[in-house]
């Protein structure tokens, strides 16, 4: 469902040129758990952000769900992420001012949803998390975890074909990180496609298909030790 | 519309807003009332008196000795000449000598009652003294009774007291105000000091000697040509120009210069005669032109700091889907929600400043229309004025969201 | 260590400075509307001679008829007939006295009969006038007791005048033709702006007068009409002499000067009983009432239900509000100037500064911004007293004197401008307050995080 065709993306600050990624050839099926590993800077948070839509890339193809999005403008662009797209943030992103409830709703509003279909679907993605009973609550009287589990909640609610999360778990603690991925891998099962950012090893684990990242290339697992000695492990 | 998410952030934001929506509760409220003395102005200026304040030149002459005027026969004689000298000017339709001038905002004023009457229920109104040609030059319409006859005009040193005719002429207004419903010509009007007139005429409209009073249509003009002063009104064959004024003070000024000529047209001395109400409406004017470019300030900063604070949150919102036209809309739907806030206690407070204005200056209340265009004026520039920190907002980058720490 | 928060301050005020101008303009704006505002207030109470305030009087006596007062409730009129204002003259009991009048002339140049005269608002005084007003003389001084006593015709003009008709120079000793009379020049005032016109006050509109002639040449020879007379029941006659000589018309100003309150003690007995004994011949047929009114009281009695006073009051509320609009408007901006400044505060904190610390940098910061904006505001102020001026009075007479011919910067004095800084101070304070009290709340590690 997801096809890109050596993708490049540079960034200009100035005269300094940052080739954050250079010709990443990548194919995801529809239901993969795709884990994305790296060291820092080598561009997982780029390569997230030009597959969810929220930048433009500078060079290749790439295809969502059939559809050539590589040049979508800003508008199109917008319409395809509300649809087909939620992202799960490091630090929750929740909306400080809203509501638990609202905080969900938010983005159900830019789809023309109606009231009733609104509550609904809150409902529903608050009783996934088990966090129906703090639905009036603010997203500051809540703990880390909890926060992510409505970030999932608000990530869900609109049924999308595929979820991205950047280190969705980088903020929490062991338990709470296996609470969130518990509820990853449950989503995924359910036939959403979920792409994740991490550096814990033993979330790559839980994940269907692993690709590693090195300034800006994605490199097979037998090229780096490091992935395959994880892969050793896990046989 | 977010409406109901965007009150409830509302709820973080209490002090800013309360600031937000007093000043633009007295914003409202001096713009309003400030366009309720603006528009008083404009309406008395323009208001149709029932005579033609643009086609009648007043003059005052003063003699440079006030002696002069014990002099009768001189000036019985100069009064005469003047007239005749006037009359004969390009462009003049007809000239009287009256006490005073309607809508100067100089004149006699007195308390009349219909004889036999309760004093109680007199009638305040303007009182001028005028010669047989009073009611031609001033271009008034008899609708019942008579004109006075030249016999009827003596001259007099207490003009206003009238003649020993006991005649009188009242506006309707006045007559409907002192004999509702009935006849009022050759009924007899009591006036203090046991003097009683006849009314021998009733005239359309003459307006009295300021055009704020409320009692601005009631007058009434007796038979006497006075011995106390110089004043004349000329009708004009079109509207008064300043050439004919200058020829009015140059004719007038060569009979002798032993004597001060001012002359107007009635019309300026209408507006002279509201200098306070031009000077209040001006000065409030100026004035919430400065508060509504403050209020814009205001808004334009607010606007921005609130924009700033949740650069973060515009970068989720667009990862999730909003367009720049939804963050666009987000703003100024906001800031429309608080200035509406700011409006709705501005009508209590607009309100009670136009009671306050109305009590102490008797000014006209406000009315609707003002009040409507002031809301719409102050939406507006407060639209105006989110707009450029909206479209900064609507320009954030969805990758704020994975990007920001 | 004040220098320190100066310098902190400054430092403050240039790491933003659009929201500084901002700030700056808001205050300086709402000041100039307020002080100019409040300005024209002052300037209608201000005490015209201060060092005399408790020494000078007006003196009113109630000659009206029994049936009803002058003005309710039970006022006397604010002027003297001709001959009780001679009677205390002949008396001549107090320190100085003064009588006077306001009347209209029209003056030339001798020897321009036929052309058009200037019209002059014309003073006919006694010539303690002077002294008690202290008048700012140019040229020359008032005239002597020989010149008054012997029906000498003097005069003293104002600088407009002056200006009009011998283009500014000293004309000491010059002729002008007063209506039909000719007057020598013995004095000739400077720029002398009152507003309003305290010794005066029997109409709304007089501001300043050009011609000063001698009471008893007014009185006696020219016979010189006064523009404000009033009397109890119908006039006397028609000429000046049956009108205001031996009749109950009021229209002599009187003034006097009584240096102890043992003096005015006196003063008053002897009204009193000067009523007494006209009493017995038949007059003052009311309650006997002999007032003597400082100044300050004066103009509050004459100004008390006068429109001028209602209008400026109410200008003077739109003005402060205003301010106080303006000053609202501040608060978010010093909020968000302030917060944005909240990560190298927390790492203040963190580094060990006390909280009053932050406090008074924050607040000196404000102040400074306050009293630039109160400085702009002042001389902006100094532009809205120049403009609005002409148009309020410009309601009165034409001809020169009746109007005011300055440019009103008098009414900017010393306690204005202390006002408008003590105003602009005030206000930044209390504005800053509240920004600074949320800015002094923050933990030292609240912020560290988004550094
Ligand atoms: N807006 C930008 N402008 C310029 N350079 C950028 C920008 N965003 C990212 N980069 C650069 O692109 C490269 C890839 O960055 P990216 O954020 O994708 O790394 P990452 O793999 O997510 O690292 P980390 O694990 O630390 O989050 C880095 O060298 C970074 O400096
Ligand atoms: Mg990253």
């Amino acid at each position: 469902m997801l096809h890109m065709q050596s993708v490049t993306k540079v960034y200009r600050a100035g005269d300094v040129e940052t080739r954050a990624l250079r010709s990443i050839d990548l194919h995801l099926a529809k239901g993969e758990f795709v884990a994305i590993t790296g060291p820092s800077g080598s561009g997982k948070t780029t390569l997230l952000n030009i597959m969810g839509l929220l930048e433009n890339i500078d060079g290749g193809t790439y295809t969502l769900d059939g559809k050539d999005v590589s040049r979508l403008s800003d508008g199109e662009c917008s319409r395809v992420r509300n649809e087909k797209i939620s992202f799960i943030f490091q630090s929750y992103n929740l909306i400080p001012d809203l509501s638990v409830a609202a905080n969900i709703e938010a983005p159900l509003r830019y789809r023309g949803y109606s009231a009733a279909e609104r509550r609904r679907r809150v409902e529903a993605a608050l009783g996934k998390v088990g966090l129906s009973t703090r639905a009036r609550h603010l997203p500051n009287q809540l703990s880390g975890g909890q926060q992510q589990r409505v970030a999932i909640a608000r990530a869900i609610a609109g049924s999308p074909a595929v979820i991205f999360a950047d280190e969705p778990t980088g903020n929490l603690d062991t338990q709470m990180s296996q609470q969130i991925m518990d509820l990853l891998q449950e989503i995924n099962r359910e036939g959403c496609t979920v792409v994740m950012v991490t550096h814990n090893d033993a979330h790559v684990e839980r994940a269907s298909r692993h690709i590693h990242i090195l300034d800006g290339a994605i490199v097979t697992p037998a090229a780096s030790p490091q992935i395959a000695a994880v892969r050793g492990a896990a046989a | 519309m977010e409406i109901v998410p965007i009150l409830q952030t509302f709820r973080f934001n209490k002090s800013s807003l309360a600031l937000v929506i007093v000043q633009l509760a007295f914003t409202l409220a001096v713009l309003v009332n400030a366009l309720v003395i603006i528009d008083a102005y404009r309406t008395r200026l323009d208001m149709d008196s029932g005579i033609n304040d643009r086609a009648l030149a007043v003059v005052e002459v003063e003699p440079i000795d006030h002696a002069y005027f014990s002099d009768e026969g001189r000036v019985r004689n100069d009064v005469q000449q003047d007239l005749e000298a006037l009359a004969r000017l390009d462009g003049v339709a007809g000239v009287t000598q009256l006490s005073s001038f309607p809508l100067s905002g100089e004149g006699a004023m007195r308390s009349s009652w219909p004889q036999g009457g309760v004093k109680e229920k007199a009638a305040r109104h303007t009182l001028y003294a005028g010669d047989a040609q009073a009611l031609s030059t001033l271009g008034l319409n008899l609708v019942a009774g008579r004109a006075f006859t030249a016999e009827e005009t003596d001259w007099s040193r207490n003009p206003t007291a009238g003649s020993s005719a006991g005649v009188v002429i009242v506006s309707r207004a006045l007559a409907e105000a002192l004999f509702p419903g009935a006849e009022a010509v050759g009924k007899q009007l009591e006036s203090g000091d046991g003097k009683v007139e006849t009314i021998i005429g009733v005239v359309d409209r003459l307006p009295g000697r300021h055009v704020l009073m409320n009692t601005v249509r009631l007058a009434a003009i007796v038979p006497a040509r006075p011995l106390n002063s110089l004043h004349y009104a000329v009708a004009t064959r079109g509207e008064v120009t300043p050439q004919l004024l200058q020829r009015i003070d140059a004719v007038l000024l060569q009979r002798s210069a032993e004597r001060d000529v001012k002359v107007d047209s009635l019309y300026q001395r209408k507006i002279g005669s509201m200098h306070y109400l031009f000077l209040f409406g001006s000065i409030l004017g100026f004035i919430s032109l400065l508060l509504v470019l403050v209020t814009a300030i205001g808004a334009y900063s607010q606007a921005s700091y609130s924009v700033a604070k949740r650069i973060r949150q515009i970068g989720t919102r667009r990862a999730f889907g909003a367009s720049k036209l939804h963050i666009l809309r987000y703003f100024l739907l906001e800031n429309w929600l608080a200035t509406s806030m700011g409006l709705l206690l501005g009508l209590l407070v607009a309100n009670g400043l136009s009671f306050v204005l109305t009590e102490t200056m008797q000014l006209p209340r406000m009315g609707m229309s003002q009040l409507v265009l002031g809301m719409l004026f102050i939406w507006i520039v407060g639209l105006l004025s989110t707009l450029l920190p909206a479209l900064r907002a609507a320009s954030v980058p969805p990758a704020i969201a994975t990007r920001a720490a | 260590m004040i220098l320190h928060h100066l310098g902190n301050a400054l430092r403050g005020i240039r790491r933003s400075p659009v929201t500084s101008v901002v700030v700056v303009a808001s205050i300086a704006l709402g000041i100039a509307v307020s002080v100019t505002l409040i300005a024209f207030y002052h300037g209608m109470r201000a005490e015209p001679v201060p060092h005399k305030s408790a020494q000078v009087f007006r003196v009113l006596l109630d000659n009206w008829q029994a049936e009803k007062p002058f003005a309710e409730p039970d006022l006397a009129p604010p002027a003297l007939t001709l001959r009780d204002a001679t009677h205390l003259r002949q008396a001549g009991l107090a320190q100085n006295e003064v009588a006077l009048y306001h009347a209209q002339t029209f003056v030339a140049l001798p020897g321009s009969a036929g052309e058009r005269r200037i019209k002059a608002s014309t003073r006919a005084t006694t010539r303690g006038f002077f002294g008690l007003f202290e008048p700012p003389f140019r040229y020359g001084s008032g005239w002597d007791q020989g010149a008054e006593g012997n029906l000498e015709r003097v005069a003293v003009i104002g600088k407009t005048l002056n200006d009009r008709l011998f283009g500014g120079a000293d004309s000491v000793g010059r002729e002008i033709e007063v209506n039909s009379a000719t007057f020598r020049i013995v004095g000739v005032l400077d720029q002398w702006d009152l507003y309003p016109l305290f010794y005066d006050m029997t109409r709304e509109d007089l501001v300043s007068d050009e011609l000063f002639v001698p009471f008893p040449v007014a009185v006696d020879s020219l016979k010189l009409w006064p523009s404000f007379s009033a009397q109890p029941g119908e006039p006397a006659g028609d000429d000046f002499d049956t009108r205001f000589a031996g009749s109950e018309a009021v229209f002599v100003q009187y003034w006097v000067q009584l240096a102890t309150p043992q003096a005015r003690e006196a003063y008053q007995s002897h009204l009193n009983g000067y009523i007494a004994e006209q009493k017995r011949l038949g007059r003052f047929p009311r309650a006997a009432k002999a007032e003597l009114l400082a100044i300050p009281q004066w103009i509050e009695r004459q100004q008390e239900n006068g429109n001028q006073r209602v209008f400026v009051q109410t200008l003077v509320v739109v003005g402060l509000l205003f301010f106080g609009i303006c000053l609202l408007n501040i608060v978010t901006l010093l909020i968000s100037r302030f917060m944005g400044n909240a990560g190298a505060v927390s790492v203040l904190r963190a580094l060990g500064v006390p909280r009053w610390a932050i406090f008074v940098d924050h607040i000196t910061e404000a102040g400074l911004l306050g009293l630039a904006g109160g400085l702009i505001g002042l001389a902006l102020a100094r532009v809205g007293v120049a403009l609005i001026g002409p148009l309020f009075l410009g309601a009165s007479d034409d001809g020169i004197g009746g109007s005011a011919a300055g440019d009103f910067g008098g009414l900017l004095d010393a306690s204005m401008i202390a006002t408008a800084i003590g105003l602009s101070l005030l206000g930044a304070f209390l504005v800053a307050l509240y920004p600074t009290w949320k800015i002094c709340r923050i933990a030292p590690t609240q912020y560290l995080k988004s550094l």
